[in-house]
């Protein structure tokens, strides 16, 4: 069969008529549908909201907050969660935690998404020896389990927010360098991509405008997704004393904090910056169901 | 069959020298000085200079790395002689050269000497003898107390992996019935409630988990203990370090008790991700197969409904979720670290979590590769496994 010249024009038109706002647009009113991704995206947007606005509305200096006279209250009117060890108010630590989480899932997706997108785009691009070496080193580092992954980065580079977001962005790069390649294997192969090449297009024109934009829903979706499970290993790091250091709240900080007051009875401290995480990456993992539904119904579980 | 089990061997080669690699690298990350930064900032330089010898960072690069591989190898042609005093050669692993002869010692080695004698092997007649290296099991010293961390490895091990066989036991039985339960009932209220109740799964931070289940079932029910694997002042006989298979063995059911006791909470805490997975990776796969036409011929044809998906539906619908609970499996190694270290479970999680704080590198170093080395065996069997259980999946 041979294909026109009109219809190469028309397939081309298309790749940016579906990378433009009206096509995202539509696919997020698709995903909005369902009762659960609409709980998602509230979840998620309170957790913005918090996370941004936080320093604004409730203002609060971690480094001089300390009344020894109110530890460890249980919740009041006063202190709606309770008061922690050092008689700071676990409400205001809780929403400040936010700050912290919100910034991890953001630095950890850009970095994974960043490098690995792009590795994953040169090695289905290139192929050859390139490709298949970047994709065993990816294969090497899928040999680790993700938080033992991470733990060792972090001990190796020492325990603080920075290094726990770079070594948890690293862990992450492997599935979307994989994500991004058979992305780029199977599109590089379409009509339309012939057609550009036809047409005179370079590579990183072939890359940047017509295989990137038509593999961006996948991205999307592992990228929502994968916010929340980096909340949960910055908790999990913090949890360990290698995330965010003291006296900054951080939600896994404070559960190991709470470890040894429990004993006592003062579940308060536990609950809240438990159930804190625990609502922020179901948010994320609701948005992110929806949102693979609606964009890409192959992947649907 | 044969082929393919042999070229999946052969691709496990590079993946296992780049986790070598990898794990050997993970040293050179340390900002700074290592040997400092594990001794301290009050450390002696005379110390400093020691950690550095020991851990050969005085050494090129590549020398390091071979180092690490085998240690440090000497090679000895023996005389008949000797091969006559080292008769028990094979099968005593640890060998001390005095005065030209060789001695073999098993017990009476402290830990410093264990340091400075060489572990020798005979090949026909020559005496290989080496001074550290992963390959060799030898995994070196920890930085505190200079402990051999093969040694200390093997005493902790089996409590992760009765922990871990624990809570995957745990996973599967009660994510296989849901998922198919859910598939058959789709979009019914079980259905929403069990796939919900699976995303607040993955959704727990499972140290918070942990520390619920302690705090409602340990401390104010107090059903459970809230740490350790036995209560104080039980004995029990070690045998494979696995508690509830060495009390069964030797008969000793008080000890079963309370080691199952101590059991239950943290391998429900450590089961939950993986639970939480498999439900949902058996519902997706079982509803995939049950729109296919052998199902609708099943059913034309009259047979039972259950007999429809016990036997057509859900023997096809389990292919993939072997897949899905050997990673798990895996992944369990890792998540053991959060749940060893809430309920002070002796285990490598709890182990490597101390070192970390106490910045002994050696021992954070060997556990990564262990779980790393299990990992990529568990992937290995699952995927060989696949391959017969599914006669349509070939090594391409």
């Amino acid at each position: 069969m041979t294909v026109s010249i009109a219809d190469n024009e028309y397939e081309v038109q298309n790749v940016f008529k579906r990378g433009s706002e009206s096509q995202f647009k539509r696919a997020l009113r698709r995903t909005l549908k369902t009762r659960s991704a609409q709980m998602g995206l509230a979840l998620v947007l309170t957790f913005l909201f918090i996370g941004l606005f936080a320093p604004i509305l409730w203002p609060y200096d971690a480094r001089t907050d300390l009344d020894l006279r109110s530890r460890l209250q249980p919740p009041s009117k006063e202190h709606p969660f309770g008061t922690d060890d050092l008689g700071r108010d676990v409400l205001t630590r809780v929403i400040h935690g936010a700050r912290v989480s919100l910034q991890v899932g953001v630095m950890v997706v850009a970095i994974s998404l960043s490098i690995g997108t792009i590795l994953g785009l040169i090695a289905g691009m290139l192929g050859g020896v390139l490709d298949s070496f970047i994709m065993r080193v990816m294969d090497v580092m899928l040999s680790f389990p993700y938080v033992l992954l991470a733990i060792a980065l972090v001990a190796a580079l020492g325990p603080g927010l920075r290094n726990a977001m770079i070594a948890i962005g690293i862990v992450y790069i492997p599935p979307y360098a994989r994500l991004a390649r058979s992305m780029a294997l199977q599109i590089r192969e379409e009509d339309f991509v012939l057609a550009a090449r036809a047409l005179g297009a370079n590579q990183r024109r072939i890359l940047f405008t017509h295989i990137l934009p038509n593999g961006l829903s996948p991205l999307i979706v592992m990228a929502t997704l994968s916010m929340g499970t980096a909340v949960l290993d910055a908790a999990a790091l913090g949890f360990l004393g290698l995330g965010q250091q003291p006296p900054y709240p951080e939600w896994g900080k404070m559960l190991v904090d709470s470890m040894q007051f429990i004993l006592s009875g003062s579940w308060w401290v536990m609950l809240f910056p438990g159930l804190a995480i625990m609502f922020t990456v179901l948010g994320f993992n609701l948005l992110g169901d929806g949102l693979r539904d609606a964009l890409d119904p192959r992947l649907r579980l | 069959m044969t082929v393919y089990i042999l070229r999946r061997l052969v691709a496990t080669i590079p993946v296992l020298f780049g986790v070598s690699l990898l794990v050997f690298s993970f040293i050179h990350l340390i900002p700074g000085d290592p040997a400092l930064a594990m001794l301290g900032e009050h450390a002696t330089e005379e110390n400093v200079a020691r950690i550095r010898e020991r851990l050969g960072l005085n050494e090129p690069l590549p020398v390091q790395y071979v180092r690490f591989l085998v240690g440090k190898m000497t090679f000895e042609q023996i005389s008949p002689d000797d091969v006559y005093k080292t008769r028990l050669g094979k099968s005593c692993v640890k060998l001390k050269k005095l005065e030209g002869t060789i001695v073999c010692q098993r017990e009476g080695l402290s830990w410093t000497d264990k340091y400075d004698v060489n572990a020798c092997y005979r090949l026909s007649r020559v005496m290989v003898c080496h001074d550290g290296g992963v390959l060799w099991g030898d995994l070196g010293n920890s930085i505190h107390g200079n402990i051999p961390v093969a040694t200390e490895l093997k005493r902790r091990f089996p409590a992760t992996v009765e922990l871990s066989l624990a809570a995957i036991f745990i996973a599967v039985i009660i994510a296989i019935p849901a998922g198919v339960i859910s598939a058959i009932k789709r979009n019914s209220l079980i259905d929403t409630m069990t796939m919900m109740g699976a995303l607040i799964g993955v959704s727990m931070p499972i140290f918070w988990l942990a520390i619920l289940l302690m705090y409602v079932f340990g401390l104010v029910l107090g059903w459970f203990p809230t740490g350790g694997r036995l209560s104080v002042g039980m004995e029990l006989e070690h045998i494979t370090g696995l508690y509830l298979v060495d009390a069964t063995l030797t008969r000793n059911w008080p000890a079963f008790k309370d080691a199952l006791l101590h059991l239950v909470l943290p391998s429900i805490a450590l089961a939950t991700i993986p639970l939480a997975i498999i439900a949902r990776m058996m519902r997706s796969s079982m509803l995939e197969v049950l729109g296919l036409d052998y199902v609708r011929t099943a059913r034309a044809k009259g047979l039972n409904e259950w007999a429809v998906i016990i036997r057509h539906v859900m023997r096809n619908a389990l292919l993939p979720v072997i897949t899905i609970i050997g990673i798990q499996l895996g992944s369990l190694m890792g998540g053991a670290i959060l749940t060893e270290t809430v309920f002070a479970w002796p285990g490598i999680g709890k182990w490597v979590f101390d070192a970390i704080s106490g910045r002994d590198y050696p021992i954070v170093q060997s556990v990564t590769l262990l779980v790393a080395l299990i990992f990529v065996l568990i992937n290995l069997i699952v995927d060989i496994s696949y391959a017969f259980l599914n006669p349509k999946i070939r090594y391409d």
